[in-house]
């Protein structure tokens, strides 16, 4: 009983897209919380994700919206700390494709932040803040989910679909 | 250690053009701001032709607007010309076209400094 109760706590923490059974693993990337490996996190997002089938257009969004939570985790999670991990995880679900981003920063959900307010944004000209909201017009869903086993790990989930 | 992103300027007038290749995002952002810190004492009007500029992510934007302000409250401006599409897409989907100029070709971006 005990461990039935445990199962379904574990599973209520796994997003809705995750919960069916088709999942793909595609490939995994390792790489340091440095600026200089944004360019080669796109570059694996991008191959990966038109081998799926996004054409260049779809795959260029998708590579956006990754490099943004990359950025946000290099400059404000991780505060350029180059020694921290990011690690990219590429699943696919039937016509889904999933960017799993990992890290262990103290966590921050970024779907709590609040779209700008665009007229403010240009009338004050604010600087950055933007990055969330590309990253949240660029995919179909956000999903985020923290998992402490005694060291916390962070999991952002990015996925578009192929249309 | 920048090599992603090539900056070159040419004064045309009394308008400095910059010219970028490569890519603008948060490792070659600070290479850009150095570069218009430079300049922004001695001039005020710029235009940027983004050509040969492949990428751009909000910390690239996020150049501009830092300087923006400044540059407008003396008389000044900035101006874009010849973005590819996929930098038009970016720039188009936080609105910068309701913020800046963004122009076809280079010539129409400095002959809107005459106007």
């Amino acid at each position: 009983m005990i461990s039935l109760k445990q199962n379904k706590k574990q599973l209520i923490n796994i997003p809705n897209n995750l919960m069916n059974t088709n999942l793909n693993h595609i490939a995994n990337f390792k790489t340091f919380s440095k600026t200089e490996n944004l360019e080669s996190i796109r570059s694996f997002v991008f191959e990966n994700s038109t081998n799926f089938g996004f054409n260049d257009y779809k795959a260029e969004e998708l590579v956006l919206a990754v490099d943004e939570a990359c950025t946000n985790l290099i400059k404000h999670a991780y505060k350029y700390n180059p020694d921290d991990l990011i690690i990219i995880e590429l699943k696919s679900n039937y016509n889904s494709f999933i960017v799993n981003i990992i890290d262990q920063s103290p966590s921050f959900d970024p779907r709590s932040i609040q779209d700008p307010n665009m007229i403010e944004y240009r009338d004050e000209y604010k600087k950055g803040g933007l990055g969330i909201f590309i990253m949240k017009s660029l995919v179909d869903s956000i999903d985020y989910q923290i998992i402490n086993n005694g060291s916390i790990k962070n999991i952002l989930t990015l996925t578009k679909q192929l249309s | 250690m920048n090599d992603n992103l090539k900056i070159n300027s040419v004064n045309k007038q009394d308008i400095t053009c910059f010219y970028l290749a490569g890519q603008l995002d948060a490792h070659s952002a600070p290479l850009l701001e150095q570069e218009i810190e430079k300049v922004v004492p001695i001039n005020n009007k710029f235009v940027f032709n983004l050509s040969n500029l492949d990428y751009i992510s909000s910390a690239g934007l996020g150049v501009f607007m830092s300087f923006i302000q400044e540059i407008r409250e003396n008389n000044g401006d900035i101006k874009f010309a010849e973005l590819n599409e996929r930098v038009k897409n970016v720039m188009d989907l936080l609105g910068f076209n309701h913020i800046y100029d963004i122009t076809e070709t280079e010539q129409e971006a400095i002959d809107k400094y005459s106007k």
